[in-house]
Order: structure tokens, then sequence, then C-alpha cells
């Protein structure tokens, strides 16, 4: 349904806003993307880890090791400070966005 | 979900060693974990739908998307080293493995310690014999690091691209 361009422009503060609802891993993340989205999003699966370890060069999100219930190694990752920061600034422009074109649409 | 289930771990490890491992340009172990893991969780959940373990493993191969592409964007976002490691050793825009970059650097060590000790050490019976030492010590550990046997490979086609041979 997106193009694109606004899949790969929306993709970090989706992260950020999934990040910061809970610590997530990989899977999770991307189910709870096609959730939200009602299958509008879809992103293929492999994309999102180079957003991930983008993010956390970054110093957005940290990694840590962890399980999952059947004992496998997961890594799971955890919004920072600064990455809720950036989460409320892009929120801020993603609105502000909405509302010109809204205006626009209305003139 | 779970783990037991061999002939699923089997697949998803053999496409992502294909994908994601060759030799210099393969991504780095913690890295490969998680892609297996995620893998994983598709193709179980699919399981659990009652779909085969092999038209699973298809499924979770198809949402994954290109390989290729990932592992570029992947070295996009790599530090200038890995990318230089990258171009020296496969000669092309892909993400070292972490047994190139353990050759690499434990080389430049065993390298290092050999100058120093060239500059240090008077006595050449005594040089020649702490050289030959360091030299086989590095044969030894090198030969014994996991993954060696693949980078060396790369380096070796690498060496043959370059100088014709």
């Amino acid at each position: 349904m997106f193009t694109k361009d606004l899949v790969a422009a929306s993709a970090t503060p989706i992260v950020l806003s999934i990040l910061n609802e809970s610590d997530s891993y990989g899977y999770a993340i991307i189910e709870r993307v096609r959730q939200c989205s009602e299958g509008d999003l879809s992103w293929k699966d492999g994309m999102l880890y180079p957003i991930l370890y983008r993010l956390e060069r970054k110093g957005l999100i940290e990694s840590y090791a962890g399980s999952s219930e059947t004992g496998r190694k997961r890594k799971y990752y955890r919004i920072l400070q600064e990455g809720r920061q950036a989460l409320a600034q892009q929120r801020a422009q993603w609105r502000r966005l909405n509302q010109i074109i809204d205006q626009l649409e209305t003139i | 979900m779970s783990t037991s289930n061999s002939s699923l771990n089997d697949l998803i490890d053999q496409w992502c060693k294909q994908h994601f491992s060759s030799g210099c340009a393969g991504v780095t172990t913690d890295r490969m974990d998680e892609l297996k893991d995620h893998l994983m969780c598709v193709a179980e959940a699919q399981v659990e739908q009652g779909m085969t373990e092999s038209d699973a493993f298809e499924y979770a191969v198809q949402q994954f998307g290109e390989p290729a592409e990932v592992k570029n964007l992947l070295l996009a976002d790599s530090s200038a080293f890995r990318r230089w490691l990258a171009r020296v050793h496969c000669g092309r825009s892909q993400e070292p493995s972490g047994s190139s970059q353990k050759v690499v650097w434990m080389s430049l060590v065993i390298a290092g310690a050999l100058l120093v000790s060239a500059w240090l050490m008077q006595d050449s019976r005594s040089y020649a014999f702490l050289s030959t030492t360091l030299i086989a010590v590095w044969v030894v550990i090198a030969a014994r690091m996991g993954g060696t046997r693949e980078a060396a490979r790369a380096e070796w086609r690498w060496l043959k691209r370059k100088f014709g041979f």
C-alpha cells in the first residue's frame, strides 16, 4: 500500500515506537508492525536488521543477550534515553507533515 | 514452539551459511545467530499452523527477502575498517566475517611482535629462534580458529584474482 520511500522513511520512528512500548526482538518487532498496520506496511523481514544495527550504532537503542522460551539464544533490543528523544522529535515532525498535507488538501 | 526441530534447524543453518557466511564476505557470528533465530520463529509459527517443515522453511526465506540486498545494507552501515576489509579480502561490497577479522588482527599482532623483537634483540640467533616460535604460534592458533579455513580460501581466491595465477 505504501511506497518504498515512505516505508523507508517511517521505519525508524516505527521501530523506536515499538521499543518504547517494551524491549523486543527482531521477529516480534516485525509481527508488531504487521499487527499495527493490518498488513498495509509490508516489510521484508531481513530489512529490519540493518535498521536495528544502525539505531544501535547511533546510540538510540542497545541490544542484550537473552533466550527464547525454548532456550534458544536471542538478541533483545531496548530503547535508550537518546532514542526516546529522537522518537519525540520524529513524531513531532510526522505530525507537522501530516498537518501540512491536510491543510493543502482543504485549500 | 520447539527447538528439537532438527530438519528445520539444518535447512536454516545451511541457508544462512550459504548466503551470509561465504568466507570473508560473511556476517559476524552473533548477527548470523540472530538471523537464524528470526527464520526459526517464522518457520515454527507456520509449522504450528500445519505447514510441513520444508514449506515453512520456504515461507520463512521468502518473507526474509533478498539476502544479498540485506548483506549490502549491513555493509553500508558497518565501520570504515570493516568495509576496507571487505574490499581487500573479497574485492566487492560485502561484510567481512568475524573469522577474517580475527585472522587480520592476529596477523597484525604477530607482525608487530616480530618488528619489536627485531628492534630490541641484538643477537641474530635468538631473534631467529623467537621469530620461528612466533610464526609457529600464529600457524597453530590460526589452524585452531573456527572459520579460518573458509577465510583463508577466500583470501587465496582474492590473491589469485589480484595477481592472476
